[in-house]
């Protein structure tokens, strides 16, 4: 599969298609984190970060990919690498200088929403399934409401419609209670 | 729909880029003049931000899952082909036992 096939696959929100293409990667990305002296966990977990990471900025439709989608890709991991091996040895910041500075804001980005946003995320995942299901239909697998409407057995576009608004009034009057109140 | 429905509606609107000049510059006043307006629309813009960033992590979790599963029964892992090429070679080795035995 084309890169192009790939970023279009992931701008028209059928994540997991382009997801699975993607782990193509990892075998390289876990040997690399190996001789680094990391263990697989780690491998593990850099890989799904850097797939977070590197999802966010091919969705943005302004983002120019100058390279290669697994130089891309592969650099995230090396740089999240580089963060574990500096925080695991205490190495010197100028003993693994890295060069990309697009990366590395991306990375710090990352990190600081995670952080920002780990409570809202729980509360969020808590409320009903059917209104998580909706939401994410509607905002991450990009569907239209009549598809929805269809997949949830509900009446009408209108009804699914009104589900939806409802279901965004019940997320941010939780959101507004956790996150809200100390924004 | 009640007000705060067509709000949020109206919200959304904004968010996905649906309103055209004039309502965009009426919504933004809105933001400028009403400061509780404007972080209800921080609320829903971040809200539904993260409601993506957790679909994506879900669907991350799972085909990294099938990943390790494919790749633990797959020729490739040394493990998996030595345990295989030892299951047939006993295989084999019964195989010819019975037939000598059934020969004898």
């Amino acid at each position: 599969m084309s890169d192009q096939k790939i970023i279009d696959l992931i701008r028209k929100g059928k994540h997991s298609t382009a997801i699975a293409k993607l782990y193509k990667i990892y075998p390289a990305v876990e040997s690399h984190i190996l001789a680094s002296g990391g263990n697989e966990t780690d491998a593990q977990d850099i890989f799904q970060d850097a797939l977070l990471i590197f999802i966010k900025k091919i969705s943005n439709f302004d983002f120019w990919l100058s390279s290669s989608i697994s130089t891309f890709l592969f650099g995230i991991c090396k740089n999240l690498n580089y963060e574990r091996m500096r925080k695991s040895m205490k190495k010197k910041s100028n003993e693994l200088q890295l060069q990309d500075e697009d990366i590395t804001n991306s990375i710090e980005l990352f990190v600081e929403e995670e952080k920002k946003y780990k409570e809202l995320d729980e509360v969020l995942v808590k409320i009903d399934k059917k209104c998580l299901k909706i939401l994410q239909m509607f905002y991450y697998q990009k569907l239209s409401m009549k598809v929805i409407a269809e997949n949830l057995g509900l009446k009408s576009e209108t009804s699914a419609k009104t589900k939806k608004y409802k279901c965004l009034e019940k997320a941010r009057k939780l959101a507004s209670k956790t996150w809200g109140s100390t924004n | 729909m009640n007000q705060e429905l067509e709000e949020i509606k109206n919200i959304e609107d904004y968010l996905l880029e649906r309103l055209n000049e004039k309502e965009k510059a009426a919504f933004k006043e809105k933001m400028l003049k009403e400061p509780d307006f404007a972080r209800r629309v921080e609320t829903q813009r971040v809200v539904v931000k993260r409601i993506q960033q957790i679909a994506l992590k879900q669907s991350i979790k799972k085909v990294h899952r099938s990943f390790l599963i494919k790749r633990k029964f797959s020729f490739k892992n040394n493990v998996f082909r030595y345990t295989f090429n030892i299951v047939l070679t006993i295989i084999a080795i019964a195989l010819v036992a019975y037939a000598i035995w059934l020969n004898s």
